[in-house]
This record gives C-alpha cells, sequence and structure tokens, in this order.
C-alpha cells in the first residue's frame, strides 16, 4: 500500500498530464464541450426513471426526509456503477493505446492508466456533486453524509485495482476486453442499481443460495451509498467491513500484479 | 610542519571534464543478454493459453537480439552504437533506455535518461503544440516548473513559433520531427539516447541537431547514438561499439572501430559482388555504332593487377576496356565517360588524348587507363565505353552506361563532393602589398 502511494506521488505530474490530455482531447471540437459529459449520464438517467420508475412502478424506499424518488434512488447508485464501469473499460483502452509510446519512451506504464482513471474521477464528481446538491436542496442531508468520503476512498481503491488487473492482463490475452464488457453487462443487473434490494432480499428465506447475490461488492457499495445519502442512516457494519476487505484486496492484488507484468507490457503491447 | 594537504592546490576543471576524466561511468551495461520469443504461434487468447499449455511443446523460436554485451559509456563521453541491420543495436538502446527489460545480466544508468527512440512519439494529435510540450516533457521525467522554465527555448529551436497554439495534427511531418527534437534537446537530459534521429527533416534542422548534440555534449551530456552514418558517428562520437547478430564485435575509439567496420563491410561487399558479377550487359540491343568493333566488358584492376568488385577513392586503378573486332580498322580511339549517380557527366578521357595509337587493329584486344590514384570519393559511378574512328566520323561502338565502378572509402576523413581537389594550401596576410 505505502509503495502505491509513493509511486503514484512520485509520478504525479505525468499521471496529471495523461488526465489533462485525456479531459482535453475529449470534447476538442464540440460545439457544447464539457455540457455532453452531463447530457449522457441525465439521459440515462431519464430513460431509467421512465421505464422503471414509471412504466414498471417500482417504488423506493423512503428517504431520510419522508419522500420516495426513483430518480434519486436510481442516480445514487448510478454515479457509482458510472465510475466502477468506465474505470474498468478504459484503463484496458489506457495501456493498450499508450503502448507505441511504452515502446518508445520509458516511462511508468501506470500512468497513462492512473491519468485515465483520474479523468474519470473528474467526470464522477461532477455526478456526485450534482446529486449531493439535489439532495441538500430537498433538505435530505444528514451527518450521515460524513462516512461519504470512507465509501468513496473504498470504491476508488477497489475500481483502480480492478482496472490495474485488467489492463496488464488484457495486454496480454485480447479477449479480456470483451470478456469484460460482457461481464460488466451482467453486473449491471446482478447490482440493486435500477431495482430495490428488498426485490432481491425477499428470496434469501426460501432460497438460501440466493445470499450469494450479496458477495457482490458492487451490491454493497451502492448499497452503502444509498444508507448514508438516500435513507440517510448509518451505514450497516457488516457491508463496511466486507467492502473494506474487498477492495483492499483487490487495490494490492491489481497493483502487484500490474507492476510485475508492466516490465515486460514493452514487448507485448 | 605544514599540515595542508595538497590535494587543495588541483586545478579547477570544469565539472564534466573532471568526470570525464575520473572514468566515471553513467551506463554500465554488464554481460545484458535479450531474448525475444519469434512465435509462429503467440497465444493472444485465453482459449489457445489453456489449450496449448500442456502437450506439444509451444512452436516458437528463441532469438538472441543482444547476446553478452558489456560496455561502460564514460559520464559526459558521446558513444556510438554502429552495425548493419539487426545487429542489436537498437534493442541494446532500448534495454539501455528501460523500455526494455534484460533477460539476464544488468542494465545501470548513473543519471536521468531521456531517450529519443521516434521524434514525437507521445503527440496527441488534438492538442496544441504547447500543451503537447509539456506532455512531453512530463513523459520525459520533467517537473512542471523545469518545463516551463524550459519553453521558449523549445519554441524558439522548433522554429514554430506560429503555430505554437495550433493542434498538431495540422503539423507537417517535419514540423512533427522539429518539435520532438527541440522538447527532448531542451529539457536538459543528463543522459540522452537518440536513435537516428538526423534521417529526418531538412538539411538545415539536420545540421542545428548536430550542431546542437554537440553543445550537449560540451555541456556534460552523456549522449548515446545509433546512426549508420559513419561519418556522423566519427564527427561526434569519443567511443564507439560495433555489434553483429547480438554479439560485440569491437569496442573503442571511435576513429578505430569505425575503419575496422567499414574494412568488414568492404569484404563482404566484395564478396557479394564477386558472387553476382554485376557485369555490364554485352549483349544489350540499344547499343549504337557500326558494330565493327564490339566492347565485350569493362574490368577495374588494383595496383597489383588484380580484378575488383570495389575500387579505394585515393589509391591506384586500372581500368580495362575489352573488345572484339569484327572488320580490321586502322587507329580507332577509346573513349570511357564517368557519370554520378545522378546522371552528371564527370569525366570522358579517350584513348587519342593520351597519347595512344592503335594501329591497325584486326582482333580481340585490351585497352588500359592506369590511374596513381582514383580521385572519386565513395559512391557509385556509371561509365560507357566507346570505341569510334580515328577521324570520329564513324562510331564502332558505345555501350550504354551500365558499367559499375564502385568507389569505398579508406576509412579516413574524406571532403565532401563527388572528387577530391587536391592542392596545397598557403596563408599570408591581406596587406595587398606584393605577395
Amino acid at each position: 500500500m505505502r509503495s502505491i502511494a509513493t509511486e503514484v506521488w512520485q509520478f504525479r505530474g505525468l499521471i496529471g498530464n495523461f488526465a489533462q490530455r485525456e479531459l482535453k482531447s475529449k470534447y476538442k471540437g464540440s460545439v457544447v464541450g464539457w455540457t455532453w459529459s452531463l447530457i449522457n449520464p441525465l439521459v440515462t438517467l431519464g430513460v431509467y426513471t421512465l421505464v422503471f420508475g414509471v412504466f414498471l412502478g417500482a417504488t423506493p424506499p423512503e428517504m431520510g426526509n419522508g419522500q420516495q424518488i426513483f430518480a434519486l434512488y436510481l442516480f445514487t447508485g448510478l454515479v457509482l456503477w458510472n465510475f466502477i464501469n468506465q474505470v474498468a473499460q478504459g484503463s484496458m483502452v489506457a495501456l493498450i493505446s499508450n503502448g507505441p509510446l511504452l515502446r518508445k519512451i520509458y516511462f511508468p506504464a501506470f500512468a497513462p492508466v492512473a491519468g485515465n482513471i483520474l479523468a474519470i474521477g473528474m467526470q464522477s464528481v461532477i455526478e456526485l456533486g450534482l446529486l449531493l446538491f439535489v439532495f441538500a436542496v430537498l433538505g435530505n442531508l444528514s451527518w450521515t453524509v460524513l462516512y461519504l468520503p470512507l465509501i468513496l476512498v473504498l470504491v476508488v481503491a477497489f475500481s483502480v485495482g480492478a482496472g490495474f488487473l485488467l489492463a496488464a492482463l488484457n495486454a496480454r490475452y485480447r479477449d479480456v476486453s470483451y470478456l469484460v464488457q460482457v461481464t460488466l453487462n451482467l453486473l449491471f443487473y446482478a447490482t440493486p442499481i435500477i431495482y430495490p434490494i428488498t426485490l432481491v432480499e425477499q428470496y434469501y428465506d426460501e432460497h438460501p443460495w440466493a445470499r450469494l447475490y450479496e458477495l457482490n461488492p458492487v451490491t454493497q457499495f451502492v448499497e452503502l451509498a444509498r444508507e448514508i445519502l438516500y435513507v440517510t442512516e448509518a451505514p450497516s457494519p457488516i457491508r463496511l467491513a466486507y467492502a473494506t476487505v474487498v477492495s483492499a484486496v483487490v487495490l494490492v492484488v491489481g497493483w502487484t500484479f500490474f507492476q510485475r507484468r508492466s516490465r515486460d507490457l514493452s514487448e507485448v503491447l | 610542519m605544514s599540515s595542508a594537504p595538497v590535494q587543495e592546490q588541483a586545478p579547477h576543471w570544469p565539472e564534466h571534464a573532471a568526470k570525464a576524466l575520473s572514468g566515471e561511468a553513467a551506463i554500465e551495461v554488464r554481460s545484458v543478454r535479450k531474448k525475444f520469443r519469434v512465435a509462429q504461434d503467440r497465444r493472444t487468447n485465453v482459449k489457445e493459453a489453456l489449450v496449448r499449455r500442456r502437450g506439444r511443446g509451444s512452436r516458437h523460436r528463441d532469438f538472441w537480439a543482444v547476446d553478452d554485451v558489456t560496455i561502460t559509456v564514460p559520464r559526459g563521453s558521446t558513444y556510438g552504437l554502429i552495425g548493419h541491420n539487426g545487429s542489436g543495436k537498437s534493442t541494446l538502446l532500448k534495454t539501455i533506455a528501460g523500455i526494455h527489460l534484460p533477460t539476464s545480466g544488468e542494465v545501470v544508468t548513473h543519471g536521468r535518461v531521456t531517450a529519443l527512440l521516434e521524434v514525437g512519439a507521445g503527440f496527441h494529435p488534438e492538442l496544441s503544440g504547447r500543451e503537447n510540450i509539456y506532455l512531453n516533457g512530463a513523459i520525459l521525467g520533467m517537473t512542471k516548473k523545469q518545463i516551463a522554465a524550459a519553453m521558449d527555448d523549445i519554441i524558439e529551436f522548433s522554429g514554430l513559433a506560429d503555430f505554437i497554439d495550433t493542434p498538431v495534427k495540422v503539423y507537417s511531418s517535419g514540423m512533427y520531427v522539429r518539435l520532438g527534437f527541440a522538447i527532448a534537446v531542451n529539457l536538459e537530459p543528463e543522459i540522452l539516447i537518440v536513435d537516428e534521429i538526423v534521417a529526418v527533416g531538412d538539411e538545415e534542422f539536420q545540421r542545428r541537431c548536430i550542431d546542437y548534440l554537440h553543445d550537449l555534449r560540451d555541456r556534460g551530456t552523456t549522449i548515446v547514438v545509433v546512426s549508420h552514418s559513419l561519418d556522423m558517428i566519427q564527427r561526434l562520437c569519443d567511443r564507439v561499439a560495433w555489434l553483429d547478430h547480438g554479439h560485440l564485435v569491437a569496442e573503442g575509439p571511435a576513429q578505430d572501430v569505425c575503419e575496422q567496420y567499414l574494412a568488414s563491410v568492404n569484404a563482404a561487399e566484395e564478396k557479394h559482388l564477386a558472387a553476382t558479377a554485376g557485369r555490364g550487359d554485352t549483349s544489350s540491343a540499344d547499343r549504337e555504332g557500326t558494330g565493327a568493333i564490339r566492347v565485350t566488358d569493362v574490368v577495374t584492376l588494383d595496383a597489383e593487377g588484380t580484378p575488383r568488385a570495389l575500387a579505394t577513392s585515393g589509391e591506384p586503378l586500372t581500368l580495362q576496356v575489352h573488345y572484339d573486332v569484327h572488320e580490321p580498322v586502322t587507329d580507332p580511339i577509346v573513349f570511357l565517360d564517368f557519370f554520378s549517380e545522378t546522371g552528371v557527366h564527370l569525366a570522358g578521357p579517350n584513348s587519342w588524348l593520351g597519347g595512344l595509337r592503335l594501329g591497325e587493329v584486326s582482333g580481340p584486344g585490351v585497352v588500359e587507363i592506369h590511374l596513381d590514384a582514383l580521385p572519386f570519393l565513395p559512391g557509385v559511378y556509371s561509365i560507357s565505353a566507346a570505341v569510334a574512328s580515328g577521324t570520329l566520323e564513324t562510331v564502332y561502338d558505345r555501350t550504354p552506361p551500365t558499367y559499375r565502378l564502385r568507389v569505398r572509402s579508406t576509412g579516413k576523413y574524406e571532403a565532401s563532393g563527388v572528387f577530391t581537389l587536391d592542392g596545397r594550401w598557403s596563408a599570408g596576410l591581406a596587406t595587398g602589398a606584393d605577395a
């Protein structure tokens, strides 16, 4: 863990530059530019709200202030999901697309991947800010929001670890990216984002194996975020403990694997 | 007794000179070997990896690109790597730059390595020149402050002041190269690694690059360079390593190693030429002349009279024109015309001007011209041979310029141009009075 921090700090300038390159080039030549980064998630949010909230009549739990707003319930999960999803896929692309550069100049291979994660993070921060703003306007912020940094750290650690692991694997076996696409598609529905978790929980007593559902760490992240932001309760200790362990393990494994592989990358990229 | 240490009176060397003299190493390459897997079937998908793990041995061939190379690059020196294509120069360069990890052995570098293996490799097309300078500088290991400090120099050196805030995607390839080189050399590299950079860019920029490399060298930067231009290597480098098929053949002062290398290249080329016997086509239909006499061959002989595929610049040379006579003639004149690679007619000696009268010719014969010192500089020249009547009224035969005169270098530094112009130089005062 210490080595991650020191390495990242040592090359912060380079990581920042890669992030800047990502952000600056993303909307170059488009008229509304940065507005796109908000249009996209808001349209998704609108569609899901319409389909699941209105047509299918999903009823979300009550918010801390007693209201029931499906769009906010959905968006709380969606913000986290977007980040994890984009990091998992973007890390592989970031490493592959910098292959020509890595073959020509020596620099740490984690830098472009980390820069890409940073760029995605910027986007997520904006989305999260919007969400918090709406909660504040509705008077649904409580002291539990203080848990948010902790939960974000866990989500970031998990995503970074997974991103590095997948990037290194994909450099060697290019099928990984296709496998990941499929897996993420499934994972989206295996996570209570567009439906409340109670929908699954009702089967727990009847079918004990259904509890496997809780092993999905993304489920834990989403539920933790909803507990502190939407329902405004203290996070459940079991979820928090499980999420912490998984995040730490994924981060260490992903980073170690990536660093071990990174010296050979110039030959396989 | 005075106890003042004597060492304190040591002269003050400039820092880099002192370091170079002390023989301190900037780069130590110790028994480095680098294996590449030339894969007939590299497993790039999971299924194959699982299926092929056991059973049939994987069908790949190991290829040692660099095989047990040990060299030491002294701090502040300029070091050249030479060798033919595929000799492992670039692999060694990449290993020194840290891009490849040696399979065995180790590379120790003392100082920040800046590698210039492909100029402008890190440019993002959508970003402006200025933004790319920051990005590229960061990739090369500089802090934002250092880059900002060098910004003006970089822009000035690249000569792109008018375009620096335009996306680099609209740059010409020359502009690309100029910007890339300007970044690499202006960021105060401690150890600079250069792979054939001067092959690109216009004449003027190339000269500026070379000048700048000299400048960096004088400031104490250690430079490692790969080039096919022996001329450039000799002018720039202190020491040279010659690699062949991954092995270190020779290592030492630039002049010595370059001469050895050149001698070996020349010998190999001569062998190759002798084997393929690149003679002119004597049956060619596009021959001019009546055909009373036919030139059958033009042969190059060295000072000992041995036929040679290669001639050496500045050394004695004999050219033989072989001919066949179909109708006896009297006093024909033999002409030789020399052309440069660009088709310039360089010289046209003939036997009549040379004072040779052939008399009555009725059978196969040979006419020779002896040169005490071949004035042509290294290169390939074309020769056309002709035979005409003494009155120049009738041309008996004229071959197209298909005979080749291959001139090689002696390895010594040579002037530029096509041929040597020897003369005695002297100096005097410009007072205008009688000399």
